[in-house]
């Protein structure tokens, strides 16, 4: 497939993949064969052994460190949905305004 | 069959339309009602798949209602066509195929989750499809006005559909908002018919010469076009109404948003705005930001799916706006047709993560992400959510990739910064469905999924593989043609022969 600048051919984006595939299938061959899956897997919370990782954390805590540090962002946007109908008509009214003046100022 | 041919675009209008109202002739009959549903839609589909095929090789046709025969375009004593008129390239003939497609799917999909209001819903769905499709093919200003509201109503309906309280507060400020905008697109057409005093794209387009007047109109014409696609910062009712609307048919809801941002495509290409361009840009890349960005933090996986489908148009937006204003064609091409095939790919994908999430709903009856969990088991649903989620983020080899990849190139001659902004965009919403993958896929509850939404999900999958393994004949064969249709506004003009 020919792009603006460049190109792309998934065969040899599968191929590739397939040999990393391999590989990996190899390396994993050549590990503990009589590994089973047990302990090394379950949870422990201060030492004490957890049910199911999903009972503690829910997909809302995911991400807390982004949506930490974009807190202001966040509240800011929080506020602008917020379910009024008279200010999404509020944005609505200053998204003509602002193309009105573009159009009468010529930036567009 | 030539004959047939000729009438295609009124009767693929009239065809849903009937349909509408034979649904309340049928009573309690349920099952008739499905029967009636999808063999209407199907003979739709196939009636548009000939008319594109048509299009593709004969070229542009018309159909002006009213006349002696529906290619006559001008009456004997008048100087400009008065008649309403529809016109069908191969953009609009594209957009029909997909749109019927998708509606088709949705009925499938929905077949065991309809439990009363069967007519209801369907009469709903169908008046939805008459909007869309007489907003592709009609050639008159105020006839896309028309429809743009027939559209909005039946959508806004479509919301409510559930009758709750927070469904039908959703409805309510969606039909709202949208009566106003409608409201300002009539004044945008009043302006245009004060100075022209018609109405008809194709003539209007051979004729306007961009001034202030007309830049007004078409500024409130995109605004409003703008507000009913959920461009931001006009999109605050667009995750309101997908997080309401029946988890069945919010992709039904989506295909409307879309429909609508073809309105204003058509209306600034054909009438050459190089100029607004500069809006669809903004608009595009604070719709990717906002988008994106507001996904992360939704408990609904529905609100969260409409953030998503904000930061995708977000990128057609972008694209097809840097092709409005870019001067060299080869780069004009490339924009828009990245814009055109992340279009497709956008419909196809975002559908299949709209039909997983549907099950998860139904199953759960619960739109809540930490309610959801509990699909582990299943691990072709699994391995189907990892596929739409890597091409909606553009992850290769995918076919999201693919249209991303041209957009990012393409987009990059007009300014590096875009595809800077777009990648970071991608970059969260990968983010936000692996969140979403965790909360369904946690968990195991043995639960089984219905055939019918099987069938379905596994259509669009197919479709999905399809443009990911053979892009060159899809690109080829569908995207080229329709981006020439776009971009080449002769044969659009000329066709009413003035």
């Amino acid at each position: 497939m020919e792009t603006y600048a460049g190109f792309w051919h998934v065969e040899w984006f599968l191929t590739a993949f397939i040999i990393l595939f391999f590989i990996t299938w190899l390396i994993k061959s050549l590990g503990d064969k009589k590994y089973k899956s047990g302990i090394q897997e379950d949870i422990f919370l201060s030492g004490h052994q957890e049910k199911e990782y999903s009972d503690y954390i829910g997909s809302e805590n995911l991400y807390w460190g982004f949506k930490e540090s974009l807190r202001r962002y966040y509240s800011l946007m929080k506020k602008m949905h917020n379910g009024i109908i008279s200010e999404y008509i509020f944005w609505f009214y200053i998204s003509i305004l602002i193309v009105l003046t573009f159009i009468t100022f010529g930036v567009i | 069959m030539t004959g047939l041919l000729m009438h295609l675009p009124a009767i693929s209008i009239a065809l849903p339309l009937f349909s509408a109202f034979l649904f309340q002739l049928l009573g309690r009959h349920k099952k008739a009602k499905h029967i009636l549903a999808i063999s209407s839609i199907t003979v739709l589909e196939l009636m548009l798949i000939l008319q594109l095929f048509h299009v593709a090789s004969a070229g542009n046709s018309i159909y002006v209602f009213g006349s002696e025969t529906p290619v006559v375009q001008l009456p004997s004593s008048y100087g400009i066509p008065i008649r309403i008129s529809f016109q069908v390239d191969m953009f609009n003939a594209f957009l029909s195929v997909l749109t019927s497609s998708v509606m088709l799917l949705v009925i499938i999909f929905s077949l065991n989750s309809l439990k009363e209001d069967v007519g209801k819903f369907y009469v709903i769905l169908m008046l939805m499809l008459t909007g869309m499709l007489g907003l592709l093919f009609t050639n008159d200003l105020f006839n896309l006005f028309v429809f743009l509201e027939i559209l909005s109503l039946s959508t806004g309906i479509m919301v409510m559909y559930k009758a709750n309280k927070f469904s039908v507060e959703a409805g309510f400020k969606y039909l709202v908002i949208s009566s106003l905008s409608g409201l300002l697109f009539l004044l945008g057409v009043g302006f245009i018919y004060a100075q022209y005093g018609m109405l008809n794209i194709s003539v209007l387009a051979s004729i306007i010469s961009i001034g202030l007047i007309e830049k007004i109109a078409l500024g409130f014409m995109v605004v409003s076009l703008f507000l009913k696609s959920g461009i931001a910062p006009m999109h605050m009712w667009l995750p309101d109404a997908y997080g309401e609307a029946p988890e069945y048919s919010v992709l039904g809801v989506a295909m409307a948003t879309l429909t609508c941002s073809y309105a204003f495509i058509r209306l600034l290409f054909v009438f050459s705005v190089g100029e607004l361009g500069t809006l669809l840009i903004l608009g595009g890349l604070l719709s990717a930001i906002i988008g994106s960005t507001m996904s992360l933090i939704q408990k609904n996986v529905n609100r969260l799916f409409g953030y998503l489908a904000l930061a995708e148009i977000g990128f057609i937006v972008t694209a097809i706006g840097c092709g409005l204003i870019s001067t060299e064609s080869n780069l004009v091409f490339s924009t828009v047709s990245g814009g055109l095939f992340h279009m497709l790919n956008d419909v196809i994908d975002l559908g299949i993560l709209f039909f997983i999430s549907g099950i998860a709903i139904r199953i759960k009856n619960s739109k809540e992400l930490d309610n959801l969990s509990g699909f582990g088991d299943n691990k072709i649903l699994a391995v189907f959510f990892i596929l739409a989620m890597f091409a909606v983020s553009g992850i290769p080899p995918m076919n999201g990739f693919l249209s991303k990849l041209i957009i990012y190139e393409s987009t990059f001659a007009v300014s590096p910064l875009i595809p800077i902004i777009l990648m970071i965009s991608s970059i969260i919403i990968l983010s936000s469905l692996v969140k979403v993958f965790y909360s369904i896929f946690n968990g195991k509850s043995n639960k089984k999924v219905p055939l019918n939404m099987m069938v379905v999900l596994f259509a669009a999958v197919i479709a999905m593989l399809v443009i990911t393994l053979f892009p060159d004949a899809v690109i080829n064969n569908l995207i080229k043609p329709v981006t020439d249709a776009l971009i080449t506004k002769s044969e659009y003009r000329s066709i009413v022969g003035v």
